[in-house]
């Protein structure tokens, strides 16, 4: 008996070190670009956004665009949330009474569980938005569309009009990746949006170093077109200055780095 | 019990023992733990308790379950979908957007809509007056 407990004991330490072998090589984090990181945080919902807007002179807004510059954009550690998360965007919105959902956007991000950075894209509608009190409400929830290659990347939402087609593209690197009919989109596309935000517990979006030094993610060459006119412009910012809006305030940051460029952050 | 009986059931065991422990552990850190009345985030972010969830061959049966629900085009010239109908709320993980205006985070009479590209809508405040759901097996455990 005593050698058959023996056995069973180096049984299961075998067993039990080739299972924790399997469990690590699951759960491993993927290689970052850079080593900051951020402890989460207290948000326990909705987090952060901040964000850029161009003024479209009450002109609708047929597309937008954005570089991605190859940095590293980080989750905060920590917490297991499935729900955090952080986000570069390009986005098209319009109004859309008290809700939110009037929107396609394009963009990079990371989340729980997919550890490494991706391309996502999400599009929106809500009866409340005027045009659209005959349609069903659609919440933008983002889905995963491809990997980030690890260069620098422009990523683009475009309408499209021919004779034969009519929708919005979402393109990343001249890559059709997706899109959506334009008979879907009910509200008036008046906004340009680039925007960085982190959910739920994930103070992190850029992350810092252990000098506690920010990580900045920017997005450069932002620009926009209006319908009738192919030419894309910027937006023409005051450069150094703050974002228009931030929510919350600290710890989460964001500055016009240029007339054309955003940098986001959050300080610790 | 015999030597190689006893090894067959250690590799078995202890693993799933294991794996119980891991569980233990997650579900002590007041993260979130999916089980079947919260299964994990779907195809469309979503997470609440599933209802029922089946095929539709068109898209245009959608109106055949919820009689009532609004226009979606989208579904129009679709075939081949996968339904997800949610019964009371449905927290929504990852939804974005700028912070001058409130996302709903948390909707009422969701229904998921996987395409047969893979591609998920999640529509809400589907009213479920007339809804008429396929005889469905049970989903309870």
């Amino acid at each position: 008996m005593k050698a058959m407990l023996k056995q069973l004991f180096s049984l299961s330490l075998a067993s039990g070190m080739a299972f924790a072998s399997v469990v690590a090589t699951a759960i491993a984090p993927q290689a970052a670009l850079a080593t900051h990181r951020a402890a989460c945080g207290a948000q326990t919902q909705y987090g952060f956004a901040s964000h850029g807007r161009a003024s479209s002179q009450g002109k609708r807004i047929d597309g937008i665009r954005a570089r991605f510059e190859p940095l590293s954009i980080e989750l905060c550690t920590g917490s297991t949330s499935a729900a955090r998360s952080s986000w570069m965007w390009v986005a098209i919105e319009g109004a859309c009474g008290t809700s939110g959902n009037c929107i396609v956007q394009l963009g990079m991000g990371r989340t729980q569980p997919e550890q490494a950075m991706g391309w996502w894209w999400a599009w929106g509608r809500s009866p409340l938005a005027p045009g659209c009190e005959a349609y069903t409400a659609v919440s933008p929830v983002p889905q995963r569309i491809g990997d980030w290659n690890g260069r620098e990347v422009r990523y683009e939402i475009n309408r499209v009009l021919s004779s034969t087609i009519s929708l919005w593209a979402f393109i990343i690197d001249g890559v059709h990746m997706k899109d959506v009919s334009e008979q879907q989109i009910c509200w008036a596309n008046t906004f340009a949006d680039w925007f960085g935000e982190s959910h739920n517990r994930g103070s992190a979006i850029g992350g810092w170093d252990a000098g506690h030094t920010p990580n900045h993610l920017d997005a450069v060459a932002n620009r926009y077109r209006v319908r009738g006119d192919a030419t894309w412009y910027g937006p023409g910012w005051t450069a150094g200055a703050r974002c228009r809006i931030e929510s919350p305030k600290p710890p989460y940051n964001c500055k016009q780095k240029a007339t054309d460029q955003l940098e986001y952050w959050t300080n610790h | 019990m015999n030597s190689r009986k006893l090894q067959g059931y250690a590799f078995l065991i202890i693993p799933l023992v294991l794996l119980a422990a891991c569980a233990r552990i997650g579900a002590g850190t007041g993260e979130p733990v999916p089980t079947a009345a919260s299964p994990s985030p779907d195809p469309c972010g979503a997470i609440g308790t599933v209802q029922a969830a089946f095929d539709l061959p068109h898209g245009m049966d959608f109106w055949d379950v919820f009689p009532n629900a609004g226009l979606a085009p989208e579904l129009g010239g679709q075939s081949g979908l996968h339904l997800i109908v949610y019964q009371g709320p449905v927290e929504l993980t990852n939804v974005s957007g700028i912070p001058d205006v409130a996302r709903e985070t948390t909707v009422n009479d969701a229904v998921c809509v996987v395409m047969p590209n893979g591609d998920a809508n999640l529509y809400y405040d589907i009213p479920r007056a007339g809804m008429k759901l396929p005889d469905l097996p049970s989903l309870s455990p």
